[in-house]
Formats: structure tokens, sequence, C-alpha cells
């Protein structure tokens, strides 16, 4: 036993605190549509961490240094998540945002279970979206309470997806995760390029890939008109390549999708949201400008690549339905019709309006998006 | 010595015999619903009787004595309830053709040509004999007589006939009923005959059959249905109501009222016109081609605006763009030029078809949300192989959904077939009685050429 009080103190103090957030997260009911399978793992990484406390409080030294490790690399992560799950719930609470994170909750749990990967999400908030692995959580952009950010989610579902996705008849195999580290090493060798960063760079292109395969153009759409930033789109950082990759990958993926399809009327309908719907946006705000021809050889491999994996790997269900009448939906959603329709369709046709309307006042836009949350919150019978 | 026989005069005989047995077939024709209804009363009779001789068999049976009397009554029940059943099998195809027969109101204007072309035969044979008309100039009017308007009544009389035993004994198997159905959708009352092929028709004089659709055979197909829509926008065009006006009045010159049927088919019936229409009838523009039709260029190029206009996105939308890919790739084939030069003349009248016949509220725009509707599940039905179905609550839905089926396989005939074959059977008449419920009409202002007579004014 350790003959320092204050240090036991510290410890006994962190280990209290992993069984109070273990306690309040099991006696919440607020969790919405997360499976008893996630509230188990962050069991499971809470008891962790309260036996590597404990070990820390038996070890019969004050290892101040080893607490500090702990503290910054272990327990803050845990408590972050925590605290962004809790957060999240009395999000899911407050009138303001209790229609969209319904709207949310069921635009996640349709794209998981059409991906197959048999894990739920946790939804919280923060200032921008994004995924973090510790348990799981995609955050919402706060203070955003409308449906137009929302195809962005499947991005971030896809970080997790990346991870996650089995080979068919090989639970254990990552395919996703072994073709970004193949294709990253090879990056670097061939440009000298940074493989940690060729590896990040990829795995957000899979996840627009992902998030285009599995929503359509809305997601295209949606990024295009709400993120990409038209004084950055050739610039990459060390985790995202440029926006015009992004764009061109996104593109390139539909119409790859286009020639998987069996049918015609199918690829033709891939082909019209790549050609028609979105590369005229893109080059609206892009301008005309084409990726050189070593990029573009290199984006049309990647994004077939990409594309090859979901379909692969994932149930066909997961595939957008381009065959949906989407003018029809979006022409009802701004006639006030609340729509019971899947929650893919009901973000596409309420990117199509937008796409077709972009002088409509502000006004008729929240009262288009009100019309769509409202659509995605109510569960088909 | 008696004078020579007078040639003209056995000729006019000639021709008078010839006018007054159209007239007598004609009204014969007629009675051949008086004929179906003599068997249908017969058979709803035997049926009656039949059901009466069962019972009494029946209870006979109940009450014999003697082991072989009763098998005998049993062994008679058996026989009268197969009887019965063929009965039932006669009766059902009766209603058959009480359902493909229409009632002519054509016989009355066929009689009516008739009776003028008699007071012009009476008219020369008078004056020639009060010597007001020189022989040479009653055989002038004789020969005008015979080569065009007489020529032009037998060969109708002969679509007419040929076509109504076509109908009545479903040769035509059942195009004719669909059509009619499909036209009865586009508020027309108009109907479809079968006739022999354009080129072997006389081309002037088109509109003696007033308010029937020439169908030419061979194209007594399914796909070959939607053309019909064309024939529909020229009799909304001869109603001459102020939309229909104002329409023509906004189309480009030389245009002749085509466009605008164009746009009518293609308002009302989607992407099934365009798919009949262009895939199956247009001629490609070619560079240098003299036979080229640049009107054509012009026509696709309306459809597919109009079609845009009415929805860009799933199904409908990639329909138009196969039908549109498809059309581009024969003109660049031909060396043609897909932008026709009034490009801008043709979007304007595209676009104000589309906002005129919004007004039009007999008709209902056949956009994207519509096809949904109406031609999604028959789509899904004709996919799946041998299977059966609740019937297409259209017949442009059942046309929109077999086209579209089509074009996911269009280079495999025998798949093709099978879709013609199905859409088909998915399709059953709502109505008995097609000509009761819809009887011809003799009121339509004379018609110009369309799908069913000639394609194209050239």
């Amino acid at each position: 036993m350790t003959t320092n009080p204050g240090f036991l103190t510290q410890v006994r103090q962190e280990i209290a605190e992993m069984e109070q957030i273990e306690a309040a997260l099991h006696r919440e009911h607020g969790l919405g549509t997360t499976s008893a399978q996630v509230r188990d793992e962050f069991s499971v990484l809470l008891r962790e961490r309260t036996r590597e406390l404990a070990e820390l409080a038996d070890a019969g030294a004050a290892d101040w240094a080893r607490l500090d490790q702990l503290r910054a690399g272990r327990l803050a992560a845990v408590k972050a998540a925590a605290l962004g799950v809790l957060e999240g719930i009395l999000l899911r609470a407050h009138p303001l945002y209790a229609d969209v994170t319904l709207a949310a909750e069921r635009v996640l749990d349709d794209l998981v279970d059409r991906t197959g990967v048999r894990r739920d999400v946790l939804l919280s908030v923060a200032s921008t979206e994004r995924f973090e692995r510790t348990v799981g959580i995609i955050r919402m952009r706060f203070p955003d309470v409308t449906v137009w950010g929302l195809p962005i989610l499947a991005h971030e579902l896809g970080h997790m997806v990346a991870s996650t996705l089995p080979a068919p008849g090989q639970s254990s195999a990552r395919p996703v995760e072994e073709y970004v580290s193949t294709e990253a090493e090879m990056e670097a060798a061939t440009t000298g390029a940074d493989p940690t960063q060729a590896r990040h760079r990829l795995h957000e292109l899979f996840a627009d890939v992902y998030a285009t395969y599995a929503l359509g153009p809305a997601y295209p759409l949606a990024v295009l008109t709400l993120r990409a930033r038209p004084d950055r789109f050739d610039d990459a950082t060390p985790t995202h390549p440029s926006w015009t990759r992004r764009m061109w990958t996104m593109v390139e993926a539909t119409r790859e999708m286009g020639l998987l399809a069996a049918s015609p009327l199918v690829a033709q309908a891939y082909r019209r949201d790549a050609n028609v719907l979105v590369l005229p946006r893109w080059f609206e705000v892009h301008g005309e400008r084409q990726l050189d021809e070593r990029a573009q050889r290199t984006t049309r491999r990647q994004a077939k690549a990409l594309v090859a994996l979901l379909d692969r790997n994932a149930p066909p269900r997961l595939r957008y339905d381009g065959t949906i009448d989407a003018d029809g939906l979006s022409q009802r959603l701004a006639a006030g019709s609340e729509e019971n329709a899947a929650p893919g369709a009901v973000l596409n046709a309420a990117w199509r309006w937008r796409t077709a309307n972009p002088q409509a006042d502000p006004e008729t836009t929240r009262r288009v998006s009100t019309v769509a949350v409202a659509s995605l919150r109510t569960v088909p019978a | 010595m008696p004078p020579p026989p007078d040639l003209l005069v056995i000729r006019l005989d000639e021709l008078q015999e010839d006018i007054e047995e159209v007239q007598q077939v004609v009204a014969k024709a007629e009675t051949r619903h008086e004929r179906l209804k003599v068997l249908r009363e017969a058979g709803a009779s035997a049926a009656d009787r039949l059901r009466t001789a069962r019972k009494e068999a029946h209870d006979a049976a109940l009450d014999a004595e003697g082991t072989e009397f009763h098998d005998a009554l049993e062994s008679l029940s058996v026989s009268l309830k197969d009887v019965a059943a063929q009965i039932r099998q006669i009766n059902e195809t009766v209603a058959d053709f009480d359902r493909a027969m229409i009632h002519l109101k054509e016989a009355e204007d066929i009689n009516n040509r008739c009776g003028q072309i008699l007071d012009d035969v009476r008219d020369i044979r008078s004056k020639v004999r009060g010597g007001e008309l020189s022989y040479a100039d009653a055989w002038a009017a004789f020969d005008d007589l015979s080569d065009t308007r007489c020529r032009t009544l037998f060969s109708d009389y002969v679509d007419l006939l040929g076509g109504l035993t076509l109908r009545d004994t479903g040769l035509d198997d059942r195009i004719s009923e669909l059509t009619d159905a499909l036209l009865d959708e586009l508020g027309t009352e108009l109907l479809a005959l079968p006739a022999r092929p354009a080129d072997a028709a006389p081309v002037e004089g088109a509109p003696s059959l007033g308010s029937l659709i020439k169908l030419w055979f061979p194209e007594w197909t399914i796909w070959g249905v939607p053309l019909f829509g064309y024939d529909a926008g020229l009799a909304w065009v001869g109603r001459g109501t102020p939309l229909a006006a104002q329409l023509l009045a906004a189309e480009p010159a030389g245009s002749r009222g085509c466009l605008v049927a164009d746009a009518y088919a293609t308002y009302a019936l989607g992407p099934a016109y365009a798919s009949a229409a262009i895939l199956l009838r247009m001629r490609t523009p070619a560079a240098g081609d003299p036979g080229a039709s640049p009107a054509e260029a012009a026509r696709a190029h309306v459809i597919l605006r109009i079609l845009r206009a009415l929805g860009e996105s799933g199904t409908f939308g990639a329909v138009v763009g196969i039908v549109e890919e498809c059309w581009h790739e024969a003109v660049r084939q031909r060396g043609g030029q897909i932008e026709p030069a009034n490009r801008d003349e043709l979007d304007r009248f595209a676009d104000r078809a589309v906002s005129t016949l919004d007004n039009v509220t007999t008709l209902r725009r056949f956009d994207s949300q519509l096809w949904d509707r109406e031609a999604r599940s028959v789509l899904d039905l004709l996919r799946i192989a041998d299977s059966g179905g609740p019937p297409p609550e259209t017949v442009r839905g059942l046309l929109n959904a077999a086209w579209a089926a089509r074009l996911e396989k269009f280079d495999n005939r025998a798949y093709v077939n099978a879709i013609g074959t199905k859409a088909k059977r998915l399709w059953t008449p709502r109505h008995g009685g097609a000509g009761e419920k819809r009887p011809g009409s003799s009121i339509h202002p004379p018609r110009k050429p369309g799908y069913g007579t000639t394609f194209l004014p050239r």
C-alpha cells in the first residue's frame, strides 16, 4: 500500500468518476435507439480504466508520472466521450433539438442496418461533424437543427464502417483497412507522400465514397454546398485530401456505380446523378476545370476500388436506389407534405429541391427543411 | 341496227351498283351485334335450363328407389355438369367477342359519302342525257369520281370491314382494345381499327374513317400503342379550344400541328411516347441526305425537352436519358446535327406547351410522380418471370412500365417479346362491351394524317 495519501486520494477520485460515469450511463434512458451492445462496450471500457487505476493504487509507490499518463492518454478520452453522450442525451430532450436528433438517429440507424455492420453509434454534438473512435460517437454540428447537414453524418459513419466492415465469410477481416494501408503505401512509394498522411486521406475518401454510395447525390451536394471552401478547393491538409480530389472521387464513384449496375435503367440513373446533378453544381462553384491526367487516373482507380469494396462486402441494399423519383418527393416536401419514405430518399429529395432552388428565401428553405426533418423522424409503419 | 351500248352509262351503272353494295355491307356489319345478342341470349337461356335440369336430376336421385336408377341419375347429373361448364365457356367467349366489338357511328359517315357519290353519278347521267354535259366532260367527271373519291371510299370500306373482322375475332391480339382504353384515358372518343400497312394504303384523303384510327399491320404490338397519343393530340387540336389555338399559334412555322400533337402525347403519356416515337419511328437526320428530315430532329428535341420538364429523377429520368442517348448516338452515326437550328424557338415552344397543357383540365401530366404511382409496381411485376399480379391501374402506366422493362434488355429479342406478351396479359379491360361504353363518334373534325395513317407530314 502506498504511503502517500494525496496520491491515493487522487487515484480513488478518478476511480469514483469512472464508476459515476458508468452509473450515469446505465441510469440514463435517453440513449435513444442506441443498442445494449454500445452501452456494454462503454461499460467494458470504463471497467478497463478502473482496473488500470486500481493497479496503480495497489502498486505501492506514488507513480505520479504514470497517473499523468493515464489521465492524458486513457481517461480524458473516456470522459470526453461520456460527456459527449450525456450532451447528446440532453439535447435529445431539448425541444429545439429533439426533432433533428431523432431524424439524425433514424438516418444513422438506417445506414447501419443497410451496411450490415451490426453496430449502432452514439450521437452527440460538437462544433463540427466528426467521428470519435473511443466508443463510436458521431457528433452532429451544433447548433444546426436543419436537414441540410444530415447527409454529412453518413461520411462520419463511413469512418466507423471502414474499421468494422468484414469480408463475406471472414468476420475478422477488414478489407477497407487492408486496401487503405496497401494503397497508402503504394502512393507513398510512387509520389513520395507521407504514408500516414496518405492513409488518413484515403480514409476520408472512403468515407466520402461510402456516403455517396449509401445516400446518393444528397451527400456530394451537401458537402459541396455547406462545407467545401472555394478559396481552398485545391489545398490538401495532413488529414484531408483537397476538395477538388474529394469531389471528383464522389463523381467518379457515382459513375462507377452506374457501370456496376446490371440494369441500363439503374446505370442511367446513376450516370445522370453524376453528370446532370452533381457535376454541373461543382462546375458552377469551381469552374469547369478537370484534374490533371495523372490525378484523374488515380481518382478513377481509387473510386472504382472503393466502390468495389462496398459492392463486394456490404449488402446490396446499402447502395442508394437511384430509380426513386426524388423529384416527385421533392415537390411534395416543398408543398408541405410529410412523407413516409426511406431516409435516403428524403435527404435526396430535400437536396434536389435546394439545388433546383438556389435563390429560395431563407424562410422557404427553413420550411422545406422542417418538413423533411418531420418526415425523417416518422418511423415507417 | 340498235345503237351500240353506251359505255359511259355501263360504267356509271357499275359504279352505282358498287356504291350501293358498300352501303348494304356496312349496314350488315352493324347487324353483327344483333346476331351476337341472339347468341348471348341463347347461351344464357341454355345455362338457366341446365341449372334447372341438374337440380331436378339431383332431387330425383335422392328420391330414387333402386340402385340402378339412382346410379343412372347420378351419371346424368355429372354429364349435365360437364355440359354446363362447356356452355359457360361458350358464354365467356361470346362475352369476349362482345367486348371487342364496337358500334360504328362510321356507318353513318360512309353512308353519307356513298349518298354524295350516288348523287354525283345521277347528276352526270342526267346532264349527259339533257345535253348539259358533253361526253368528253362527262368521262372526265366519271374518271375523277372513280379514281379519287370512289377509290378512297372502297379502300376505307375494305379497311373498315377487315379491321372490324380482325377486332371482332380477336386476331389483332386485343391491341385495338388496349389502344381504345388508352384513347379513353386520354379523353378522346377515338377508336382503333386494324388496317393495311401505311405504304399500301392510299395516302390522300386519309381522314375518311372519322373517329377510327388505323392501327397499321403488322404493328399490332404493345410497343406501338403509345404512338396513338399523337392522334389524340391531333384530335385535341381539331377541337379548336382556345388553349389549343393558343398553342398552335406558338408553334414554329411549318409544323402544321405536328409539334402540338407531339407535345400533347408526350405530356399525357410520358417516356412511353418518347420511346415509341423516337426509337421506333423517327428517321435520324443525316448530313447531306436529301431525305433527312430536320423536322424530326425538331420533334425529338421538343419531346425530350418536355419530358425533362416533367421529371429528371428516378426511372422516369433514366428512361428519358436512355432514349436521348440512343437518339443522339444515331444522329452522330449518320453525321447529322443533334441540335436543331432553331433550338431556342423550339425550347420556347416546349416550355409554352407544358404551361398550356397544365391548364387543360381534362388532361393529367404523366410526370415522374405519376410514373412512380402507375408504372413502378407494374415494372416490378414485369421483371419477375411468370408472375401474375393485380391489373395495372392505367394503360399508360402499363405502357411506360413495358417500355422501361424493354430498355433494360433491349438487345435480347426473346426477353422483349416475353415482356410484350406479359404486359398484354396483365391488362384486363375494365368494362364489358367497349362499343357500348364508348361508341365511335363521327362528330370529330377532319383529321390530319397521324401515326395511324401517315406518321409525318413530309
